[in-house]
């Protein structure tokens, strides 16, 4: 039968149990007893640690506050907050530099929290509550946040094994100020490798900076979380080539990057910090980035396409195919009306062997293009367009830039022997090959 | 003298149509500045006469054409 | 599906869709034609049959040629070719049919 003296710790104890295990500590009865020993429980009260309680679970939503993930495990990515003097786990809104010296200021936050999230509404009954407990509590509190820092010390010791990963600043000092409500969007120009840090403007002039997450980087800038749209060409032409130029610096700077299309943004505003809603992003996707990163490492995109006159053709066609030849043949001792009939068989024949000589081309083309690149994608023909040019191939290749050359000589000596026009566009990011991340 | 264009996607487009036959059932209302005047109920059964052949319509007529034939040419072997 | 016809061009829009439509058949006759001759037809039949069609077309560009036509019947079946197109690919072509629903 547990004693009357139990009873009283009962329900400081359940409350406990529950911070502890939503920090991490492991709950069995030797690690309670040591913590409660810690918190040195005579000072505390059931509503002391209700408080703790309710605090630790309105700030733990998750992907919402992500600097809070620094305790869970080994990936988490954002930065190692050690400093003691910086804000405990439990009061971490809205990026609170120190914790609250008066308990008006905890007032003053707390109803701010209210008008802020009304759909808590279960919890603002319990604030309701606690607000009273805190004028009472206002010295014990002090003493609480001591208790607190000293045992989240003590967790840190625990787990002081668990490396945590080489990254950002600090969120203080990356921290676009998330006041500014307006510029709750980052847009995404694309994804580099290494820490450099690329200072430059992009679209509207805006400031580029790279939000950095482990080795990779994403390159962004602040804007409202709305697509940039205009039905003025020239603007959107503007625009484009603003993208392409921050694209065209970072792959001088890096040689690897990961392109995003135009217009991709990330809507930050459901966090404090944009930033850090970047930076889940990126930590989400992190692998499939790396290994994206890895394959396009020192290689860029080109484009080739490849047109043939269809006098060229034709000839080779009439010349080299029997069924045609020998129709040809037949024809020539027709009478008028069969003939006439005829002729209009052998242009189809024709035109059907004309297209079955250009995927033959084309198929040749490949194979010898092939060993010489990284990757090659082959694209849709455009319809026949200018002067009598039947459109043979159109792919873009992933090729190392020392390849360039030889490339170069092949295309070239397809112009001049076999009479083909070939067009060679190049180098860009490699949009053809990054498949979709989302 | 021949066409000047070689391919119509058109011409092709009926040329297989044909080949595979045509089933239409269309109201068709003609009318003259909004206001209508004609009314065409259609069923419409549209192909080849290889294909009509094939699902069976236009048999008699066939027949009777075959029949015509073949009189013709038992008359040219009697002469 | 509204045809639409300009006064001062009357005569060459009506007379030109009439003609690019005759033309169109007659196409499409020599097709068939054609098809007919590969499954098996008498040496005589053929060269009637090729005679006339022979003739129908001389006659349309005559037609043509008369009453100035040849362009307007051109860009007449250069649009219905661009129709046509477009809805095949639009058929062939899943991607396509995404596209069209944005």
């Amino acid at each position: 039968m547990p004693n009357k003296e139990a009873f009283t710790k009962l329900e400081p104890l359940c409350y406990l149990i529950l911070l502890m295990d939503s920090l991490g500590i492991e709950v069995s009865s030797a690690k309670i007893a040591e913590v409660w020993d810690k918190l040195q429980p005579e000072e505390l009260s059931t509503e002391l640690i209700e408080l703790l309680v309710f605090f630790w679970k309105r700030s733990a939503k998750p992907k919402q506050f992500s600097s809070l993930s620094y305790i869970d495990t080994p990936s988490a990515s954002a930065c190692p907050c050690t400093c003691p003097d910086t804000h405990t786990k439990l009061e971490t809104e809205k990026a609170i530099q120190s914790p609250p010296e008066s308990h008006n200021e905890v007032k003053r936050i707390r109803s701010r929290e209210v008008e802020a999230k009304p759909e808590l509404t279960a919890e603002t009954e319990q604030v309701q509550g606690t607000l009273e407990v805190e004028e009472k509590a206002a010295v014990k509190k002090e003493s609480a946040n001591q208790a607190v820092i000293s045992l989240r010390d003590s967790i840190e010791q625990e787990q002081s094994e668990a490396k945590l990963p080489e990254s950002t600043p600090a969120p203080t000092t990356a921290v676009i100020s998330s006041e500014d409500t307006g510029l709750s969007g980052r847009y995404v120009y694309g994804i580099i490798f290494g820490s450099d840090e690329l200072q430059t403007t992009g679209i509207d002039n805006s400031p580029v900076y790279t939000i950095f997450c482990r080795d990779i980087g994403a390159l962004v800038h602040a804007c409202a979380p709305n697509p940039y749209e205009s039905t003025d060409r020239a603007q959107v032409e503007k625009w484009l080539r603003q993208h392409q130029d921050v694209l065209d610096q970072a792959f001088k700077l890096t040689s690897s990057v990961v392109p995003m299309t135009f217009d991709m943004i990330i809507d930050g505003s459901s966090a404090a910090n944009p930033d850090d809603v970047l930076q889940d992003w990126l930590q989400e996707r992190y692998s499939p980035i790396k290994s994206l990163l890895e394959q396009l490492s020192g290689r860029a995109e080109y484009g080739i396409k490849i047109n043939c006159s269809i006098e060229t053709l034709t000839e080779k066609v009439t010349q080299e195919n029997p069924e045609i030849i020998e129709l040809s043949n037949r024809i020539a001792t027709m009478n008028k009306g069969t003939a006439y009939l005829f002729k209009s068989e052998l242009a189809q024949k024709i035109r059907k062997a004309v297209e079955e000589e250009c995927k033959l081309l084309a198929k040749k083309i490949i194979a010898e293009v092939r060993p010489l690149v990284s990757d090659l994608k082959e694209n849709k023909l455009d319809s026949e367009i200018s002067n009598n040019q039947k459109p043979i191939l159109n792919m873009a290749i992933l090729a190392e830039a020392d390849k360039i050359e030889v490339i170069g000589a092949f295309l070239e000596s397809l112009q001049t022997k076999s009479q083909y026009t070939v067009v060679f566009t190049g180098p860009w990011p490699a949009y053809s090959f990054v498949k979709d991340l989302e | 003298m021949e066409p000047v264009r070689e391919y119509s996607a058109l011409v092709e487009l009926l040329d297989h149509a044909l080949q595979k036959g045509l089933y239409v059932s269309a109201d068709v209302i003609i009318t003259v500045a909004d206001v209508p005047l004609i009314g065409l109920n259609l069923r419409l059964a549209l192909a080849n006469l290889q294909t009509m052949l094939n699902y069976g319509l236009m048999k008699d007529w066939d027949e009777a054409r075959r029949g015509a034939q073949r009189e013709k040419a038992q008359i040219n072997q009697a002469e | 599906m509204p045809i639409k016809i300009e006064e001062d061009k009357l005569k060459e829009g009506l007379l030109g869709l009439v003609v690019a439509l005759v033309e169109i058949i007659a196409e499409v006759l020599k097709l068939q034609a054609i098809r007919r001759m590969e499954e098996g037809l008498s040496p005589e039949s053929i060269e009637r049959l090729g005679q006339n069609i022979f003739d129908i077309f001389e006659v349309i560009e005559q037609i043509k040629k008369d009453q100035g036509l040849a362009e307007s019947v051109n860009a007449i079946r250069e649009n219905l070719d661009c129709v046509i197109d477009d809805f095949v690919n639009t058929l062939v072509n899943p991607e396509e049919w995404v596209k069209h629903a944005e």
